[in-house]
């Protein structure tokens, strides 16, 4: 419980310091925006409309990828644990596994995939 | 006086300028001036230098910047023929001469870190002039996601995107009159879903009368000029060009080292141009930010001089020009036609200027022959814009990309009417 109540007297303390010494250099100095100054910067033309819209991202493409080699990720887990007792048998089926899975690497890649829009 | 006003008042000075006159050369001026640095935007700014005469037509312009300037803001006039008309209040400090200009400037400064000057009034309303207001008795309802127009101003719609049809919101807004990459005076209106330009147009009209380029060219229309003068001027003309991109990628000692050849540049001097265009592309940051784009079709520059010999085309008028002929001259060209292709052309071309001017001697170039400017033939003191070209090419371009690309144009608009050309086309007075 003191624990507690230490930390909140020292948030409060913070709490109230800052806020005064905002609100006292605010007092001595308030700064004053015109109108103008509120708009964007468009080199002397006034915006028509506001900007609030939506942006779409686009990151269908690599969201695809993303999952694929997610499930590649959750295959490899499991045969991490079990590769040292398998050998070079589990070894080899997973580099098959992993070759599958580059041809689509490589597809995505040439189909412009990886590149940044 | 506080220790952190002192250090503020030694600070280099941060300083906007409005070319009202319509030419980039004061801009290059000030660039060049160890205690000042030219800023983007007027917020960053203290001073705001006002280059020319400020016509009705850009007043409200200007007003706008001035208030947009945080406390303390002050002004400058330069080469203002009518004094400081119209800052009266204000109390604008006035450059006479070039070589006074910094320390004006810098004084101006100090005085207001220090107090000792007051801060530049406001000309615009301190609140908005038009309160948010809906369609409903109460202020509320309207198109949009907010409905009404809030502050006077409606929300974005929706708009197809060009790329896949999308139904998005676009933004729709003008640029200009003064943006420090942009020529002064253009206004160009946009469309932008996301980044990317889904239409645009330039108020410009598509001939414009030369007023951005050196009086060397105007005169070579009308009388013999020394071959040695057109080509130096040449020269430094296409460096300032590629100063004016290099600021933009944010190579700002690239850019200063072109700006001080540009100033430096004599006749016989081309391997210093040479050696610094080797030096710059063997920056990485150079190649990747200009690399691949807005690759310029040859038909579509063709006249258009440095842009189409970028792109390809070899069209030179002084290939035809006897004063030429006896120097061997030859146009040189590039393939690509991107910004990199652009720029290199340009310097090519500024060190091929100064080669014939050192080997020109006295000859002197006969006006009877088309006249080959640093932008193309000239014709009459005009030449081709690149209107048509920035709204047909720009369409599908990414905002950065587009940014870039206009900038590596070097077009000149000259959409800004000189105090003099409005007076006598409106009969204003000049009271």
């Amino acid at each position: 419980m003191e624990a507690f109540l230490s930390i909140l007297i020292v948030a409060a303390v913070v709490f109230v310091s800052s806020f005064s010494v905002a609100w006292f250099f605010r007092q001595r100095d308030p700064v004053k925006h015109p109108w103008s100054a509120t708009l964007p910067f468009l080199g002397g033309a006034i915006p028509p409309t506001h900007a609030w819209n939506q942006f779409h991202m686009r990151y269908y493409p690599m969201t695809l990828l993303f999952i694929a080699f997610e499930m590649e990720m959750m295959f490899m887990y499991p045969w991490a644990v079990v590769y040292i007792k398998e050998g070079v048998k589990a070894f080899m089926e997973m580099g098959m596994f992993l070759a599958i899975l580059s041809l689509g690497i490589l597809y995505a890649w040439r189909e412009g995939a990886l590149r940044w829009q | 006086m506080s220790f952190s006003k002192r250090m503020a008042a030694g600070a280099i000075v941060p300083v906007f300028c409005l070319p009202c006159d319509g030419k980039r050369h004061v801009i290059r001026i000030l660039r060049r001036l160890e205690g000042v640095r030219v800023v983007d935007t007027p917020r960053h700014a203290t001073v705001l230098v006002v280059a020319g005469d400020v016509i009705p037509q850009m007043a409200q312009a200007v007003r706008r910047l001035h208030d947009q300037l945080t406390e303390p803001r002050g002004i400058v006039c330069w080469n203002c023929k009518r004094g400081a008309d119209g800052f009266n209040e204000a109390a604008p400090a006035i450059i006479h001469e070039e070589k006074s200009a910094e320390e004006v400037i810098v004084r101006m400064h100090r005085d207001l870190v220090e107090g000792r000057r007051p801060s530049s009034p406001l000309f615009g309303p301190m609140k908005n002039p038009v309160p948010w207001q809906g369609k409903g008795d109460h202020g509320q309802g309207g198109e949009g996601m907010m409905g009404g127009n809030p502050y006077g101003r409606p929300m974005p719609m929706t708009g197809g995107d060009i790329r896949d049809g999308l139904q998005l919101g676009s933004t729709s807004f003008s640029l200009g009159p003064f943006l420090t990459w942009m020529p002064p005076g253009l206004v160009i209106s946009l469309t932008l879903q996301g980044d990317v330009i889904q239409q645009i147009s330039c108020k410009a009209p598509d001939f414009s009368c030369l007023r951005d380029v050196d009086e060397v060219f105007l005169l070579a229309l009308k009388k013999p000029v020394p071959l040695a003068a057109l080509e130096t001027m040449r020269a430094r003309h296409h460096l300032r060009a590629v100063s004016d991109l290099l600021y933009l990628l944010e190579m700002d000692s690239y850019g200063f080292q072109a700006l001080e050849l540009a100033e430096t540049a004599a006749a016989g001097q081309s391997e210093k141009i040479l050696q610094f265009a080797r030096k710059l592309h063997r920056t990485g940051l150079y190649l990747w930010t200009t690399g691949g784009i807005g690759n310029l079709p040859p038909a579509a520059v063709a006249g258009l001089g440095p842009l189409a010999r970028a792109a390809g085309l070899k069209e030179d008028a002084r290939q035809t020009d006897p004063a030429y002929g006896s120097l061997n001259f030859s146009p040189l060209s590039q393939e690509s036609g991107d910004v990199t292709a652009v720029c290199s052309q340009r310097m090519a071309e500024a060190a091929q200027a100064l080669d014939l001017a050192g080997r020109a001697g006295n000859r002197l170039r006969d006006p009877g022959h088309p006249l080959e400017g640093p932008r193309g033939v000239m014709i009459e003191e005009k030449s081709r814009t690149c209107k048509k070209l920035v709204e047909e090419q720009a369409v599908g371009m990414a905002w950065d990309n587009f940014v870039t690309w206009l900038v590596s144009l070097d077009i000149d608009t000259s959409v800004m009417p000189s105090a003099e050309d409005y007076e006598k086309e409106f009969r204003v007075s000049a009271d």
